[in-house]
C-alpha cells in the first residue's frame, strides 16, 4: 500500500473558533494523508468538524473567530500553513480545489456561469479573457452542460445543473487535490446519482486525490478507497472501504450503520445512536463519545482513547481495544 | 424592458395628479388671502376683490382645480400671481441651478460614501469604522439649515476661503453641495457598509476565495456588484430628500434655483407657482426613481428577466 507519495498529508490538526459562549473546538488533533487517484471519505454528523477540516486545509477558515491552533498541512510535500496570502491565492484552485455544499448559495448571482467558470481558469493559466472563455466552454461540455449555457447566469439553472457549474469551477485547472464537501446533499436523489458517477469519473480520470466529505453512508460505499469517521472534532474510526464496512470497530460506526434501514430486513427496527453531539465548547471528559455510548464504562468519562492499529491502515480511537484499560465490548457486532 | 419603461411613464400620469391634488388642496385650505399677501396689506378692498375676480379665486374648489389640471395638460402652467410671469418659464429658468447643486450633492455623497462604506465593511470595528460611522451618524442627524450655517460660519467667516452665498462659479458651489449632500452621503455610507458586511458572509464569497481570486479582487468585483442594489435604491429615494434639501439649503446660500423661488411663492401664496415647483420636483424624483429601476436591470439580471418576463398588466 506505500505505492506514490502523498498528495496531501495533514497532521495534528487543531482548529477553533473563539465565540462569546466560549473556546469551540471544532478539530482537535486530525491526521491522514491522501494519495494520487485515491478517493477518502470524510463521514460524519453535522458538527462534527468535516467543513471546518476542509476550510482549514484551503486555509480558508475565517479568521475571526476561527483560528488554525496547530498542525500541518502538507500539499505536494511542502508545508502550506507558513505560506502567504498571495501564495495561497497561487495555489487555490489551481492545486487544491473545493466544491461546497449548497449550489444554490455558491455562485454569483450576477455574473454568467462561463464568466466564474474562465475566472479560475484566467488567473491560474495566465490566459486573455477569450481564451479562457473558450476553455471555459469545453469544461461546461465535459460535466454536462451545453456549452450554449456559458452566458446564462445562475438563477436560470436548476440545482443540479447548479452543482455541475460548481463541479466545473473547481475541475476548471485539474487541481491535484480536491475537497468535495457534501457535494451531493443539496440535490434530489434521482440527480445525486448522476452527479456522484459523473464527479467521480472525471476525478478517477485526472488521477485527482479527493477528500469527500459526507453524513451520507451510499455516498461513501460508492465512490471512496479509505474512510475516516469523524466525532466531535476527532477522527473515531479510519480504515480501508471495506475496513470499515465490513469490520468496523468503534462503537460509533456500528451505530451509524444500524441507524441505516436494512434492504434484506425491511422489518428491522432503525436503531438510532441516542442523544446529540455534544456541547464543542464544553467537549465530555475522556472519550467524547462516552455518553452516547451504550458500552461505555466509568473508565471512559476519565481516560480519553488513543489510536489503536487493528491492522495496517486500519485504526480505531477506543478504550475497548487498548489492551491495559479492561473495557469490553459487550456484545459488539449484535443487532 | 421597453414596454415595462413605457408602463412605468403611462403610470407617472395617476402619480402627478394625485400630487396636484393632495398640494392644491392643501394650499387652498391653508390659512392667508393671496389677494391680500401680494398686493399688501394696505391695498384697498376694491383692488383685492379685482385680484380674486381676475385669478379665479372667487370660484368653487373643485371647480378651479379642474380647471388648473385642464391647462396644466394643455401645457400652460398659469402666470405667477407675484411676478405676472408665466410659471412654467420662471421654473424652467431656475431648474439649471436646482440641477446642478442637487447632482452636484448626488455626486459627493456617491463618491465619498461607497470607498467609505467599504473600508468601514472591511476593517469592522477598527478606528476607520468607527470614525465613519460617528461622521455618518452625525451627517443624518444634522438639519440642513443648520449644517448650511455652521459650514458659512467656518469657511467663510473664520476661514474665509469659500463664499457664503452667490452663483456662478465653481467656489460658489461647494458650501452648498456639501450641505445638500451630506445626508445623502451619511446614509449611503451606512447603507454600503451594512450590504458589504452581508454579501461578504455569502457562499459565492467563500467559492470565489477557494478558486483562488485575490481577496480584493473579491471585494471590489464579486461584493460590490452585489451590495450596489440596495444602495442605489436608497440613492433613488434620498433624491426626494435631497430635493427637499435644496429647497431650504437655496434659501441659506441664496441659490436662484426651484427650491429659493418655490420658499418665496410658498410665503405669498402664489398658489400656480407653487403648483408648478412641486410638480416639477415630483416628476424629477419619479423620473430619478424610474432610471434607478432600469439601472437594476444593468447590474442584477434576475431582475431585468423579471421586467421582461412580465406580461400582464
Amino acid at each position: 500500500m506505500e505505492q506514490g507519495y502523498p498528495e496531501l498529508r495533514i497532521e495534528d490538526l487543531n482548529v477553533v473558533y473563539d465565540t462569546e459562549y466560549g473556546c469551540v473546538r471544532a478539530v482537535n488533533g486530525i491526521d491522514f494523508s491522501i494519495r494520487k487517484g485515491r478517493t477518502l471519505g470524510l463521514v460524519g454528523e453535522t458538527g462534527a468538524g468535516k467543513t471546518t477540516t476542509a476550510l482549514a486545509l484551503m486555509r480558508l477558515i475565517p479568521d475571526p473567530p476561527g483560528r488554525v491552533t496547530s498542525g500541518s498541512i502538507e500539499l505536494l510535500g511542502t508545508d502550506i500553513m507558513s505560506y502567504s496570502e498571495r501564495e495561497m491565492d497561487a495555489i487555490r484552485g489551481k492545486v487544491v480545489s473545493m466544491i461546497f455544499q449548497d449550489p444554490m448559495t455558491s455562485l454569483n448571482p450576477v455574473f454568467t456561469v462561463g464568466a466564474q467558470i474562465a475566472e479560475a481558469i484566467r488567473i491560474h493559466k495566465n490566459l486573455d479573457a477569450k481564451a479562457a472563455m473558450d476553455e471555459a466552454i469545453s469544461i461546461m461540455e465535459r460535466v454536462g452542460i451545453p456549452g450554449e449555457r456559458a452566458k446564462e447566469y445562475p438563477h436560470q439553472f436548476s440545482g443540479g445543473m447548479k452543482q455541475r457549474v460548481v463541479i466545473a469551477i473547481a475541475l476548471a485547472c485539474t487541481p491535484q487535490v480536491l475537497i468535495a464537501d457534501e457535494p451531493t446533499t443539496a440535490l434530489d436523489v434521482t440527480i445525486q446519482a448522476q452527479v456522484l458517477m459523473m464527479f467521480s469519473e472525471l476525478s478517477k480520470a485526472s488521477n485527482t486525490a479527493t477528500i469527500m466529505i459526507t453524513h451520507d453512508l451510499g455516498v461513501v460505499a460508492e465512490v471512496c478507497d479509505e474512510v475516516a469517521i469523524m466525532y466531535a472534532g476527532e477522527i473515531v474510526e479510519y480504515g480501508s472501504l471495506e475496513d470499515i464496512f465490513d469490520h468496523y470497530r468503534h462503537p460509533y460506526t456500528e451505530g451509524l450503520f444500524a441507524s441505516l434501514p436494512n434492504l434484506n430486513d425491511r422489518n428491522a427496527r432503525l436503531v438510532p445512536i441516542k442523544g446529540l453531539m455534544p456541547d464543542p465548547t464544553a467537549l465530555p471528559s475522556g472519550c467524547h463519545f462516552h455518553p452516547r455510548c451504550k458500552y461505555a464504562t466509568k473508565l471512559c468519562a476519565e481516560r480519553a482513547p488513543v489510536k489503536t492499529v487493528i491492522e495496517q491502515e486500519h485504526y480505531v480511537r477506543c478504550l475497548g481495544y487498548e489492551e491495559d484499560a479492561g473495557v469490553a465490548l459487550e456484545g459488539f457486532g449484535n443487532k | 424592458m421597453y414596454r415595462y419603461v413605457l408602463k412605468r411613464l403611462v403610470l407617472l400620469i395617476p402619480v402627478l395628479l394625485g400630487v396636484s391634488f393632495v398640494v392644491y388642496t392643501i394650499l387652498d385650505f391653508a390659512p392667508g388671502d393671496p389677494a391680500r399677501l401680494v398686493l399688501g396689506s394696505k391695498s384697498s378692498e376694491a383692488a383685492r376683490e379685482e385680484f380674486r375676480e381676475e385669478h379665479g379665486l372667487n370660484k368653487p374648489f373643485v371647480v378651479r382645480y379642474v380647471s388648473y389640471v385642464g391647462k396644466v395638460v394643455q401645457g400652460d402652467f398659469g402666470k405667477s400671481y407675484r411676478t405676472g410671469r408665466d410659471v412654467s418659464k420662471e421654473l424652467l429658468n431656475r431648474l439649471p441651478a436646482t440641477v446642478v447643486l442637487a447632482a452636484t450633492g448626488v455626486l459627493f455623497a456617491i463618491i465619498l460614501s461607497i470607498p467609505l462604506g467599504i473600508v468601514s465593511a472591511i476593517k469592522q470595528h477598527s478606528a476607520v469604522d468607527n470614525v465613519g460611522m460617528f461622521v455618518a451618524l452625525f451627517g443624518i442627524t444634522m438639519p440642513e439649515f443648520w449644517l448650511g450655517l455652521m459650514l458659512i460660519l467656518l469657511f467663510s467667516s473664520f476661514l474665509g476661503i469659500l463664499p457664503s452665498g452667490g452663483y456662478g462659479s465653481f467656489a460658489n458651489l461647494i458650501l452648498p453641495a456639501l450641505t445638500v449632500g451630506m445626508p445623502c452621503m451619511a446614509n449611503l455610507t451606512r447603507v454600503t457598509r451594512s450590504e458589504m458586511l452581508g454579501v461578504m458572509r455569502e457562499d459565492f464569497v467563500r467559492m470565489a476565495r477557494a478558486k483562488g481570486v485575490a481577496k480584493r479582487v473579491v471585494i471590489m468585483k464579486h461584493c460590490l456588484k452585489n451590495a450596489l442594489i440596495p444602495v442605489i435604491t436608497v440613492a433613488g429615494l434620498l433624491f426626494g430628500t435631497l430635493l427637499g434639501g435644496t429647497v431650504i439649503v437655496e434659501n441659506v446660500f441664496g441659490w436662484p434655483g426651484v427650491g429659493a423661488f418655490l420658499v418665496k411663492s410658498i410665503t405669498m401664496k402664489d398658489i400656480p407657482a407653487v403648483m408648478g415647483g412641486v410638480m416639477l420636483l415630483a416628476l424629477l424624483f419619479s423620473l430619478v426613481n424610474l432610471a434607478v429601476d432600469i439601472i437594476y436591470a444593468f447590474i442584477d439580471p434576475r431582475i431585468k428577466a423579471e421586467y421582461s418576463n412580465r406580461r400582464s398588466a
